[in-house]
């Protein structure tokens, strides 16, 4: 067995052991109803006391085949709005960055964990979209009145 | 400083440290004992403080030991080493003489300090014994060299105890991958005499004097249990070997877990299941020996764990005064079943098995509300998890497995857990809610496992229940129907997570819950908070169902349910929540089942209009019944129905923005710029799709074109007043970032339609629009009238005429160039306007005068700027000038002109050298990171101007670099030839990083 499927398969069983409250990720189904290991969606909860709370934000996690010499690929829907969120909906992130902070030791859950904090810890150093970004950086209430309103969008049915 | 001190002084400021609660001091007294305790002197004053009266000075003269020891770690002769570690034995002594309990933490730091001193300090001497053997020195001192347990007080046995834990402890801290021969050294010379005090203990009765003695033994073997797995891994000492090694320290554990005198005992017997629990989980080969021991003293009849369980289920004052200890047993059990897993999910008809997995299932329904009153039902989660996972993963166990015993097993689990996962309480707490998630995956997994048999369950628990609420309603069945109605949406919630066929099997479960009235008997009767909240998040996983023939018949009352949610008009929290989960509902059905929702028109547009007059309606809410409604009324491809519908909406809007008045508060803005958003919405819900001809027959199409032409109701128009009134005329609204968002938004959406449409405007109004919008807005919306911009020249450039382009850029971009100027954004924005002209349209801009005498002088100075957005659209913009792809001959020759003979920016050089000068001096001044976005553009410029660029780069550098002495002609030279060698290929880049690097005095960090 590649060493990519051994590592994913034990991801999935820590997953199933111990994730945060919130969160969820479950391996995509192929079209003969085996379980994808490779292709992941989550959900990443704001977090409490922030303008993103009360909303379960979507992911999809792609891992290559060299994994976890490589990282994998995390992404929003197509057009979320974060400062370090690509139009496309790719994240970024130091830990997801081969060039930077990826380690192989990084696990799941802290990659989700990384997410779910840089939703409310954004980076102005590194702005992937401009309109997030020109709106973090110049007009903060117009940036939350945003926020909360994609929160809105993603409310989730577990947080009542 | 450090040779000033004196004891006085130091004793007074150790007090002080202890007693006071003034920050700054403590940390100005921590400065300057620190600095006695790391000087030469801090041996000397170790030892006066470890004999001082007062405590805190003693356990500071230990701490002083530390600092000393490793501070002059190299510098200690043997000598002194010895000499030191006699002379802190003997303190240990002394205290432990003095006053054992009061001085423990002393003590305890002393023994760190022999420990140290062991572990750096040892080694073998020639006639194989170690250099520093704390035990022997120990025994010696207190006069009993034998080591004859029997001799010890109870104080000195503790005290040997501590000695044999820290030790270990202290080496569990340290790299592993260096510490083989320290190894080597615990086990010829600390653990021989740890066995031989197990063996001591292990006939050494609990009593209450030796009770706490038996507790700190326990302690010890934990410490050992973690350091033995440490041992084995660095180095090639093996403890477990050999069975007889370890057998004096497991059976003494063993001999702890008795059930006799349980309440005198209990929390012993709670340590040794967690010095078990610990091994099994970190290095379960220490137990690999005794496992028919385990597997006999924990499940067996008449053995300690059987009694146990059954005292602690059946005995509600136990449960209570020992919850922790239950825990801790409760983990003992999960340790076995987790290391056991695969043997006994491959072993189920086994009797022993299903002994064991009996008391896992006794244990896991354990009494009380599971986290308020116990925490085993938890606990176990994790275990079941696994055991149904194990099924799953693993094909062989399941062609050798009993299916109707194991569907029993875990059908009796699910059992518990359903009991377990009902609401108790006024509120649920977030731990509860953790838990019943969890107990929603262990569901998850069940019907992945058995199917719809298990769903088929929940159904049915929840029919029966709703038949006996018609005769004997209570609290409790509708506690046992939000139960199973919870399980049953995480279960349908987990399967239309992948979108594929699985659902279809629980159709007929799910109709027969509607067949008997689901929703109306909860809505009548249940005004409970949470079934309702869990029947909406079940609706919201149902919108597959409201799809087939059978799930279409329960839209009407399904709605009913949704849409009083949403007019309920929500106070809290959570009531919103639910309002928008709903309004998410009843878009995901109205999107599903179009067509099958037409007969729902009527009543939709009542609500659809009452919630746009409504200001207290949320946004998000009003915009997606506007989306669902009119999402169906398109559906019917019916223009003239449409129309109507367009028509009235628009019509409503519009009459509520007449009465909206100058009010600012934010509410009412919020509600305008809903209105808005309906519109948008509107817009979204009727643009076509792509291939239209798949979509639409021929009549159709023509229907609508002709429909949209004539537009005689003037729906256009009206929609235009929308936009004008809120974002032109409405103050509040003027300089709102939002409302231009939403009005480009508006006139995006009819670009690309293929025929006309609603949305579809000529050009020219969409000019005039953003002509009048431009002076009437803030700078944020500068940028998102540029984009919409593009996307008109994207889409429709054919059709747009020069001199209205000519009027559109002077009013946008011209007449606002101070203001323009002023913020970098909008230098961004219009340098990316003008480069998607030249990339898609280049013939728009390029013959206008204003381009010439405006557009490019100020794409020079916008060089000057070292943000990076700014430095990529300007780049962007000359590179399309540059290669202007779309471009005719004649006006690719035109450019070409520009560049190389029109003296546009000074009179004394023409407009390629400037912008080469502009170029270089932006380049060499900007950080590392921008680079990369500079080198397309000189490639471009070296391939499409090679001779000139020579020229002109010679000219710059000499005049930048070498005239202030900086660089050398052959330097600036060279680097041209490099330069130019690259033809403007990719080689390119790196001799301009080297150049960029060479200018700012850097060099390249190779990894």
């Amino acid at each position: 067995m590649s060493l990519c499927k051994t590592r994913l398969q034990e991801e999935r069983k820590q997953w199933r052991k111990d994730h945060p409250f919130g969160f969820f990720a479950k391996p995509v189904k192929d079209t003969d109803g085996s379980l994808n290991l490779k292709v992941w969606n989550a959900g990443i909860p704001g977090k409490s006391t922030t303008i993103w709370q009360d909303a379960v934000y979507p992911v999809t996690i792609n891992f290559p085949d060299e994994y976890p010499s490589k990282p994998p690929k995390v992404k929003f829907p197509a057009g979320f709005y974060h400062p370090n969120v690509y139009p496309s909906g790719t994240i970024c992130l130091s830990i997801l960055n081969e060039e930077q902070d990826w380690r192989p030791a990084i696990t799941l859950k802290q990659i989700v964990l990384g997410v779910q904090e840089l939703l409310d810890s954004p980076n102005p150093e590194s702005p992937a979209q401009e309109p997030a970004w020109k709106a973090f950086s110049k007009d903060r209430s117009l940036y939350e009145k945003k926020v909360k309103e994609q929160a809105k969008k993603y409310a989730s049915a577990d947080h009542n | 400083m450090a040779q000033d001190w004196n004891i006085e002084l130091v004793v007074q400021s150790i007090e002080s440290v202890y007693s006071t609660n003034d920050t700054d001091k403590i940390r100005q007294l921590q400065d300057y004992l620190q600095t006695i305790q790391k000087s030469e002197s801090g041996y000397q004053l170790a030892q006066l403080l470890v004999k001082n009266p007062s405590k805190y000075c003693r356990y500071f003269g230990a701490l002083t030991f530390t600092v000393f020891l490793n501070t002059y770690k190299e510098a200690l002769t043997h000598n002194q080493i010895t000499s030191i570690f006699d002379e802190l034995i003997d303190y240990t002594i002394t205290l432990q003489t003095d006053n054992f309990d009061s001085n423990l933490f002393i003590i305890k730091k002393l023994l760190s300090n022999i420990s140290l001193l062991f572990i750096d300090h040892n080694g073998m001497d020639n006639g194989d014994q170690a250099l520093l053997d704390p035990l022997s020195r120990y025994f010696f001192k207190i006069g009993n060299a034998n080591a004859n347990f029997s001799e010890l007080t109870n104080d000195q046995f503790r005290l040997l105890i501590h000695l044999h834990t820290i030790i270990v402890e202290d080496i569990r801290k340290r790299d592993n991958t260096k510490l083989s021969s320290i190894h080597q050294l615990i086990f010829t010379v600390i653990f021989p005499n740890l066995r031989a005090m197990y063996e001591f203990l292990i006939h050494y009765d609990i009593t209450s004097e030796s009770h706490e003695l038996h507790k700190l033994a326990l302690d010890c073997l934990f410490a050992w249990s973690t350091y033995i797995g440490m041992a084995e891994h660095g180095s090639q000492i093996s403890y477990t070997a050999n069975e007889i090694t370890l057998q004096p320290l497991v059976m003494y554990t063993f001999k702890q877990l008795k059930f006799e005198d349980l309440e005198n005992t209990i929390d012993i017997v709670s340590k040794c299941s967690t010095v078990l629990s610990q091994i099994l989980e970190d290095y379960p080969k220490i137990l690999n020996p005794y496992k028919p021991l385990l597997t006999q003293v924990l499940f067996e009849p008449d053995q300690f764990g059987v009694k146990f369980s059954r005292a602690i289920l059946n005995n509600k004052e136990l449960m209570e005064i020992y919850q922790q200890e239950i825990e801790n047993f409760a983990d003992l059990i999960i340790a076995y079943l987790n290391l056991n897993i695969l043997y006994l999910a491959r072993n189920l008809s086994n009797p022993q098995v299903l002994q064991i997995l009996e008391m896992a299932v006794s244990l896991t329904d354990f009494p009380g509300n599971p986290i308020e009153d116990e925490k085993l039902s938890d606990q176990f989660l994790i275990f079941w998890e696994e055991f149904i996972s194990t099924f799953i993963d693993d094909g062989e166990i399941m062609k050798n497995t009993n299916p109707t015993l194991q569907a029993e097993i875990l059908i009796n689990v699910g059992i518990i857990y359903w009991r377990k996962c009902h609401v108790f309480g006024s509120k649920m707490s977030t731990e509860f809610n953790h838990f019943r998630i969890r107990v929603a995956e262990v569901f998850q997994l069940l019907y992945s496992l058995l199917n719809t048999s298990i769903y088929s369950l929940l159904c049915k628990t929840i029919l029966d229940k709703l038949i006996e609420f018609g005769s004997t309603p209570s609290q409790q069945v509708s506690l046992d129907i939000e139960a199973s109605l919870y399980l049953i949406y995480k279960i349908t919630d987990d399967l239309t997570f992948y979108d594929d066929e699985s659902t279809e099997a629980l159709i007929p479960h799910i109709d027969q819950l509607f067949q008997h009235g689901l929703i109306e008997i909860i809505d009548q009767n249940f005004k409970d908070h949470q079934i309702n909240i869990t029947l909406l998040n079940f609706l919201s996983s149902l919108p597959f169902y409201f799809k087939t023939s059978q799930g279409d018949k329960h839209i009407t009352v399904t709605f009913n349910y949704l849409f009083s949610i949403i007019l309920d008009q929500p106070t809290d929290k959570v009531h919103a929540s639910q309002a928008l989960i709903s309004s998410k509902t009843i878009l995901k059905i109205c999107q599903n089942s179009k067509t099958k929702l037409v007969p729902f028109l009527p009543q939709l547009q009542t609500i659809v209009l009452a919630v746009i007059k409504n200001v207290q309606f949320d946004s998000l809410i009003r915009e997606r019944l506007v989306n669902s409604f009119v999402s169906i009324v398109n559906s019917l491809k019916d223009p003239i129905k449409l129309g109507d519908v367009i028509s009235c909406l628009v019509d409503v809007v519009l009459e509520k923005i007449a009465l909206l008045g100058p009010n600012e508060e934010e509410d009412v803005r919020d509600y305008a710029v809903s209105l808005l958003g309906c519109i948008d919405e509107i817009a979204k819900a009727t643009e076509l799709p792509e291939d239209l001809d798949d979509y639409f027959t021929a009549e159709q199409s023509y229907q609508t074109q002709a429909y949209w032409t004539e537009d005689q109701h003037h729906i256009k128009q009206s929609i235009l007043k929308v936009i004008n009134e809120l974002s032109l005329n409405y103050s509040p609204l003027v300089d709102e970032t939002l409302c231009t968002e939403k009005c480009c938004h508006i006139f995006k959406c009819g670009l690309s339609e293929p025929i006309n449409g609603p949305f579809k405007f000529e050009l020219q109004v969409m000019f005039n629009y953003l002509m009048l919008k431009i002076q009437k807005c803030n700078s944020g919306s500068v940028s998102l009238i540029y984009k919409l911009i593009e996307s008109i020249v994207i889409t429709n450039s054919i059709h747009i005429s020069l001199s209205s382009f000519e009027e559109l850029v002077t009013k946008v971009f011209i007449d606002k160039l101070t203001y323009i100027q002023a913020d970098t954004d909008l230098i961004k924005s219009s340098m990316g306007l003008f480069a998607t002209v030249l990339e898609k349209s280049p013939s728009l801009v390029i013959h206008l005068p204003l381009f010439t005498h405006t557009v490019l002088k100020f794409g020079i100075s916008a060089l000057t700027y070292n943000e990076t957005y700014v430095i990529k659209s300007v780049t962007k913009f000359w590179n399309m000038l540059l290669t202007l792809r779309r471009g005719k001959s004649s006006e690719q020759e035109f450019i070409r002109d520009l560049i190389s003979n029109q003296f546009i920016i000074d009179d004394s050089h023409p407009l390629g050298y400037s912008l080469l000068s502009s170029l270089i001096d932006s380049f060499i001044d900007n950080p590392r990171s921008n680079t990369e976005y500079f080198y397309q553009l000189f490639r471009t410029l070296v391939a499409k101007y090679p001779l000139l660029v020579k020229n002109w780069l010679r000219v710059k550098l000499i005049h930048k670099l070498v005239d202030n002495g900086k660089f050398n002609g052959p330097f600036v030279d060279q680097f041209i030839s490099k330069l130019m060698l690259t033809r403007g290929q990719r080689q390119a880049n790196e001799v301009l990083k080297a150049f960029w690097l060479d200018c700012n005095n850097l060099v390249e960090f190779k990894q």
